[in-house]
Parts: structure tokens; C-alpha cells; sequence
């Protein structure tokens, strides 16, 4: 198992250097040169243009620069916002807390309602409960987040007054939007989770389990649902960068401060090295969260520490 | 499934299996398709919007950019679903905005299929190192927020529809190169792609005569499924102003547009988003009923 940790971990860390990579050359995808950019629209002489290519370091090779900023993220420095000249570490130090708080609120309501709705689906299947559930599933699914969002405000902020229109009435403003992103995110959860207990309610050891005369509600809770959540839990990892996604959209229409609504800020502006910062945040999470899930259901299956040989 | 073709044929001697007419893999899957009411529903949708995406300038009552001075006027006879705050005709926009949607929804596929298919073929077939690589380069994107990259990638190239789709069709290719992949991995070591190559087929040879054919049914599915989501991410570039930019009409901008209004004006966030959940219903159902006649292992 420890073998295993190690392995896993290992395999993390070229993508963390591809990721950066990327994230690094995302400012040289830009047509043009970086200083052209800045000076757009001026009247600027040959040799002010190459001064400031020189404080930013761009007559040195890409790669030294690479490293150089690699270096500096290290230390923590991922630069100053071209905007508002703050240190974008600050910046995002003050919006973390704030996307946390609606990622993990809504992470709670998606398991709550995807993995209740799924084992309710499953155990009544072909059922009308079955039945509505995974039409409302399909309805969700269908239905644009920030549309969902927009419909939720103007019914329960707007028409009947339950939350505040306004982003900072303390946890009251919080409701409504992990609810929005939780229910929107739940429905792939549901599904996954009622097809998962169905294939497993198949299996032979569960009707080995019937067979003993064991109550259906401890063949369901003792030995269907730890192997029924594997896929489950992986599904919840991958979940992460939609969470990331959605919270883009969910902060922008709920007029939340965040990474999310950041994001948006920052390419309205081509303030670069926000917007680096936030996709990298956003990839690094991903990749440690499903470093995490893999390392969960290595400890719920025991099988899946032994062949991972094979790849992925 | 034999059941079912004895209660379709009670005329036919139900002793033996051989009596059955033969039906071929196609009919099946024809059969299969029809007797599904969500996968003919959802295909009747998709084949509507098709027809009001091309005929968009015959069926729309009024021009989708002409302004008015019937300002915010809810839904009447006149304006079945009102008029935005510059005087024009809701339902026409809505309709030429169909145009918009389908073009991303099939491009940006297209592009994800195209990208998804040379990586997936790329690991799947040759395996080791390059899977290595290919593996690693899936996963890398895996990590980056979909939406995120689409709109990175339309921040940087300007929004315009070759890029939307762009954006969309990267956002999306992990999940066919995935596809290809395992289902490629998996076909390579089977008797008859040995058998193949013992007789000197070369590469190219047993991928498009062995391989594509086997991983057509997944691809179909993914295809449709993907249409959808890509439906979906083009619309919210669009309601974050990202995406075909005003006046041509296109349904996230049109919510994005109409929420400024959302309190005097409801419809003007209710209708393009009803269209977008319709298009997306269809696409989805569509896609369920394709993966439930073509796979094999639902029928028995």
C-alpha cells in the first residue's frame, strides 16, 4: 500500500510541470509581443520598447524565463497584477476563503442529494420514484448553470424574498448558490450512484448475502454501498475542476467575490498574471484532490493498490 | 431479446431459435431505436432545430436586429415572447439564435473528435512511451476547468465562432481521446487484429478497417452525448460576453443581455434559456436512445 502512495504520487508531479508549463506559455499564445501589447495605441521609440522588454525579462531565452518564474511561484511570488499593481498573492489569499466556502457548501449538497436520490433510485427502480428522479436528473443536466442560477435568484431572492439579493448578508447569501451549484452538480452523481448499486445489487456475494437471510437493509448498507461508491468517489474527484467551473458561473451571477468571478475580471481586462494564477490554483487543486480520491479507494479496494500496473 | 421478437411474431414457430428471420445488425439497432419514445422525441427536437436554424430568416417574424420602440414589451400576439430594451422581437432572436448554437454545438464536436481521435489512436495503438505521453498529456488537461480553458483560449484569440468552437472543442477533447484510448488498447490485443497482422497489414490498414469500426458505436454516443455539453459551455462563454458578440444573436448572450432586465422583464432570461434546456433535452435524449440501441450488451 505504502508502495502504492508512492507510485501515485509520482505520477502527479509530470503533470504538475506540464500544467505549469502551460500555464507559463499562455502569455506567449498571444499574437504579437507582450511590450506591443502595453504600449499599444502609444507612441513609443525602439529603445523604450526594448528597455521594458528588458525589466520584464524578455530578452532573456523562454526557458530561462521559465524557470525563473517557476523559482518565484515557489516563493510563493506569482507577480503583480497588471491592473491594480497588488501582489496577486494577496489577491488571491482574499478570494480563496470565499470560493471554499461555496465549493465545499455545495460539495455537501451534491453528496447529500445525488448520493440519497441515487440509492433511493436504485432500490425502488422502474419505480415512479425512480422514474421522477432521473427525470429530474435530465432536466438539471440539460439546463445551463447560470440559467438555473438567474431562475433560482429571480423565484426565491427576487419574487419571494427567502435570501438577499447581495453577495455579503453572511451566510444567508451562501444558500442559494451552493444549493444552485450543489443540485446542478448532483445529478451526475445520482446517476452514477443508482447505476453503480444497481450492478452491484447483481452481484453474487450480494445474493449470498440475501441468501443468509440477511435484512435488505443491511444487505444495502453493509454490503452494497462501500463498492458501490468506488466509482462514485472517483466521480466526485473528477467533479472538482466542474466544482472550479461551475463556481466561475455561479459567482458571477450571484455577485460573489471569488477566484471565479477573478477569473472573469481579469480576462476582461488581459490581466495576465491573474489569470494564471487562478488557472494554476484551479489545476493544482484538481490534480491534489484526485491524487487524494485515488489514495481513498486504494484504501476502500484493496485490489485496485495491486493492478495499476496496466495504466490508467 | 428473442422474447421480444416471438411476442412481435406470434405467427412464427417459437421452438427453434433458427426459424427467426434474420435480422441484421443494422435493422436491430433500427428497432431498437424506434421502439424508444425519449430517443424519437429527442431526435424530433434535434431534427426541429435543424430545420428552424436553416430557415431561420423565413420563419422568424421580424429581423433579429432591427430595433423598434416597443421597448421591454411582455409576450403578446404581436411579440409571442416579447421585446428586449432596444425594440426587438424576442422569438426571432431566439430563432436565429439557433443558428449560432448548432454551428458551436456540431463544430466544437468535430474539433474534440478530431483531436480526441489522433491522440486516443496515437496511445491506444502504439502503446509505451507515446501512451505514456498520451496518458500524461489527458490528464494535464483533465486538471484545467473546462470552462476555464475555453475562456483563456477566447480571451486570447478574440471571440469570434471558428474560436468559440475552438475553445469548446479543446475544453471537450479529453473525454473522446480517453475513449479512443481504452477502447483502442483493448481492441489491439484481440485474435483477429493478431490474425490481421499476420498476414502483413500494416498499421494504418488495421486501424481503419478493424479498429474505427469497432469503437464506431461508443463515438456515435459520445458524439451526441458531447453535442450537448458543448451546447451548454457555448452558452455560458456567451453569458460571461465571451461568445459571439451583440448584435448577432446567441442564447447565453441573450440571457446575459436580459439580466440586466430580470425584474421588469422576466422573459427576456426565460425564453433563450427555455431553448437552450430544449436543444440540450433533445441533443441528451437523443444521445441515451443511441447508446441504448447500439450497445450490445443492453439488448440481451
Amino acid at each position: 500500500m505504502s508502495n502504492y502512495v508512492f507510485r501515485r504520487a509520482l505520477r502527479s508531479i509530470p503533470i504538475v510541470l506540464l500544467v505549469s508549463i502551460l500555464v507559463f506559455s499562455m502569455v506567449h499564445m498571444l499574437p504579437g509581443d507582450p511590450v506591443m501589447h502595453m504600449f499599444a495605441g502609444q507612441y513609443v521609440t525602439a529603445e523604450n520598447m526594448a528597455l521594458a522588454r528588458e525589466a520584464l525579462g524578455l530578452d532573456k531565452p523562454m526557458h530561462v524565463r521559465y524557470l525563473e518564474w517557476l523559482a518565484r511561484l515557489l516563493q510563493g511570488d506569482f507577480g503583480d497584477s497588471i491592473v491594480s499593481k497588488r501582489p496577486v498573492a494577496d489577491m488571491l489569499l482574499s478570494v480563496i476563503p470565499r470560493t471554499v466556502e461555496l465549493a465545499l457548501s455545495a460539495t455537501a449538497v451534491m453528496v447529500a442529494f445525488g448520493v440519497l436520490a441515487g440509492i433511493a433510485a436504485a432500490i425502488t427502480k422502474d419505480s415512479w420514484l425512480d422514474n421522477a428522479l432521473m427525470v429530474v436528473a435530465s432536466l438539471l443536466v440539460a439546463m445551463p448553470l447560470f440559467w438555473f442560477g438567474l431562475i433560482a435568484l429571480l423565484i426565491f431572492s427576487v419574487e419571494l424574498g427567502w435570501f438577499p439579493v447581495a453577495a455579503n448578508a453572511g451566510w444567508r447569501s451562501l444558500v442559494l448558490p451552493a444549493v444552485v451549484l450543489g443540485l446542478h452538480s448532483a445529478c451526475m452523481v445520482a446517476r452514477l450512484t443508482r447505476s453503480s448499486m444497481l450492478q452491484v445489487l447483481g452481484d453474487d456475494y450480494v445474493t449470498t448475502a440475501r441468501a443468509k437471510g440477511l435484512s435488505e437493509s443491511r444487505v444495502i448498507t453493509v454490503h452494497t454501498l462501500r463498492n458501490a461508491f468506488i466509482p462514485v468517489l472517483t466521480l466526485l474527484g473528477v467533479q472538482t475542476s466542474w466544482m472550479l467551473g461551475g463556481a466561475v458561473i455561479t459567482e458571477t451571477v450571484f455577485a460573489r467575490p471569488g477566484l471565479g468571478t477573478m477569473a472573469v475580471e481579469a480576462i476582461r481586462q488581459m490581466d495576465f498574471p491573474v489569470l494564471q494564477a487562478v488557472v494554476l490554483v484551479a489545476a493544482l487543486t484538481y490534480t491534489t484532490v484526485n491524487l487524494l480520491v485515488d489514495l481513498l479507494n486504494a484504501a476502500l479496494d484493496p485490489r485496485i493498490a495491486y493492478d495499476t500496473q496496466a495504466g490508467a | 431479446m428473442s422474447a421480444d421478437i416471438r411476442s412481435a411474431h406470434p405467427s412464427i414457430d417459437l421452438a427453434g431459435e433458427d426459424v427467426w428471420p434474420r435480422l441484421t445488425e443494422f435493422a436491430i439497432i433500427r428497432r431498437n431505436f424506434a421502439r424508444s419514445r425519449g430517443a424519437l422525441l429527442g431526435l424530433a427536437i434535434v431534427l426541429a432545430l435543424v430545420f428552424v436554424a436553416l430557415f431561420a430568416d423565413l420563419i422568424a417574424p421580424y429581423d433579429p436586429i432591427v430595433q423598434s420602440n416597443v421597448f421591454l414589451a411582455p409576450p403578446s400576439v404581436a411579440h409571442p415572447f416579447g421585446t428586449d430594451a432596444l425594440g426587438r422581437d424576442l422569438l426571432s432572436r431566439v430563432i436565429h439564435g439557433a443558428r449560432m448554437s448548432l454551428a458551436v454545438g456540431l463544430g466544437a464536436v468535430m474539433i474534440a473528435l478530431l483531436f480526441g481521435l489522433t491522440v486516443g489512436l496515437l496511445g491506444g495503438y502504439l502503446g509505451g512511451r507515446v501512451d505514456a505521453v498520451v496518458v500524461m498529456i489527458i490528464d494535464t488537461f483533465m486538471s484545467f476547468p473546462g470552462l476555464l480553458v475555453a475562456m483563456v483560449i477566447a480571451a486570447l484569440l478574440g471571440s469570434s465562432l471558428p474560436v468559440v468552437m475552438l475553445a469548446v472543442g479543446i475544453g471537450e477533447f479529453t473525454l473522446f481521446a480517453r475513449l479512443v484510448r481504452s477502447v483502442v488498447y483493448a481492441e489491439r490485443e484481440k485474435d483477429f487484429v493478431m490474425a490481421s497482422r499476420s498476414l502483413g497489414a500494416g498499421p494504418l490498414l488495421i486501424v481503419l478497417r478493424h479498429i474505427i469500426p469497432n469503437i464506431l458505436p461508443s463515438l456515435i454516443v459520445l458524439i451526441t452525448l458531447s453535442i450537448g455539453n458543448a451546447i451548454l459551455a457555448a452558452a455560458s462563454l456567451g453569458f460571461l460576453g465571451l461568445g459571439a458578440q451583440p448584435p448577432t444573436p446567441e442564447w447565453g448572450n441573450l440571457v446575459n443581455i436580459g439580466q440586466e432586465y430580470m425584474r421588469e422583464a422576466p422573459w427576456l432570461v426565460w425564453f433563450p434559456g427555455l431553448a437552450i434546456v430544449t436543444t440540450v433535452l433533445g441533443a441528451n435524449m437523443l444521445g441515451d436512445g443511441l447508446r441504448d440501441s447500439l450497445d450490445p450488451r443492453l439488448r440481451r
